[in-house]
């Protein structure tokens, strides 16, 4: 069976450089074979202090591969996670500019305009009242499922130029007060 | 990086491991052979070891908040994607429709004004 998985271009290159003769189909069966001999047992994570040199020789030259690759996946899962982090800022900043032109342009504009219309039929179904007519024999009707415009009111959005306005306002009253 | 192996672990972040293992087990071998005496091979090893502990904790913890971060703005994105799909698919046909209806029917009752008007 043929796997494929993704470790950083860095560190494979790093391997390259310290084996330039071995073939790279090579390198990585040799990897394979040696992380699993590597991580089988169970990890001395620290070596007691009156341990011999060859004791600590020994630890050395079997821990340090083992939290090297430890670290080496979180940093391919940083690498990784980095670029889903990339790609959701992108995205949100994306699907904010799409929210604010729908609540702050394209809605209020339609809104404003039913608004309008629907003010304009009313007057002329009163209108055709007064002149004795019956509005409601004039098709097409309207539903009763319309959006309702009547009160609608285009959202007031805040700008800098507005806060900074607001709040100079605020400290003017407050020291008009205080001089009172 | 591709494998022939059977017997490799399923779980890719587990395959990752083994392979990192195998790969810097291969680089200390080439580190060892470099060293002339014990002595020599036990500094650069602890050197070595070092370093990699002394990023841990900055990777880890770089590791969580980018995580956190990535999962709170993807909620974001869900829930406005939402929101923004509500305004596309529902409240703009709807509101362009109405629209339609009010014109529509303006037109009707501007007719019937005209013919009631001497």
């Amino acid at each position: 069976m043929r796997r494929s998985v993704e470790i950083l271009k860095t560190d494979w290159e790093r391997l390259r450089r310290a084996y330039p003769d071995i073939d790279p189909e090579q390198l990585a069966k040799e990897m394979l074979v040696r992380g699993r001999r590597r991580v089988q047992g169970e990890a001395r994570e620290a070596i007691p202090p009156d341990s011999t040199d060859e004791e600590r020789l020994e630890w050395l030259r079997g821990w340090t591969p083992r939290m090297a690759a430890s670290m080496a996946t979180l940093g391919f899962e940083l690498v990784r996670n980095r670029s889903r982090l990339d790609k959701a800022t992108q995205l949100e900043e994306m699907t904010y500019q799409r929210d604010l032109e729908l609540k702050k342009d394209v809605v209020p504009a339609l809104k404003e305009q039913a608004k309008a219309l629907r003010k304009e039929m009313l007057r002329l179904e009163a209108e055709l009242r007064s002149h004795g007519g019956d509005p409601e024999a004039i098709e097409p009707r309207v539903p009763d499922d319309t959006v309702v415009v009547e009160d609608y009111q285009r959202p007031q959005y805040e700008t800098n130029e507005s806060r900074r306005k607001t709040t100079l306002e605020f400290f003017r009253r407050l020291d008009d007060y205080k001089k009172k | 990086m591709a494998l022939e192996d059977g017997n490799a672990p399923d779980d890719d972040r587990q395959l990752r491991f083994v392979l990192y293992a195998g790969l810097f087990d291969l680089l200390v071998e080439a580190l060892w052979d470099a060293g002339e005496a014990d002595e020599e091979r036990q500094a650069r090893l602890a050197r070595v070891l070092g370093r990699f502990q002394s990023v841990e904790p900055t990777l880890r913890f770089w590791l969580f908040h980018n995580n956190q971060e990535a999962e709170g703005l993807e909620l974001v994105i869900r829930m406005r994607g939402k929101d923004i799909a509500l305004h596309q698919e529902w409240l703009v046909p709807r509101l362009q429709r109405d629209i339609g209806l009010y014109r529509d029917r303006i037109a009707a009752l501007t007719a019937a004004l005209e013919g009631t008007t001497p």
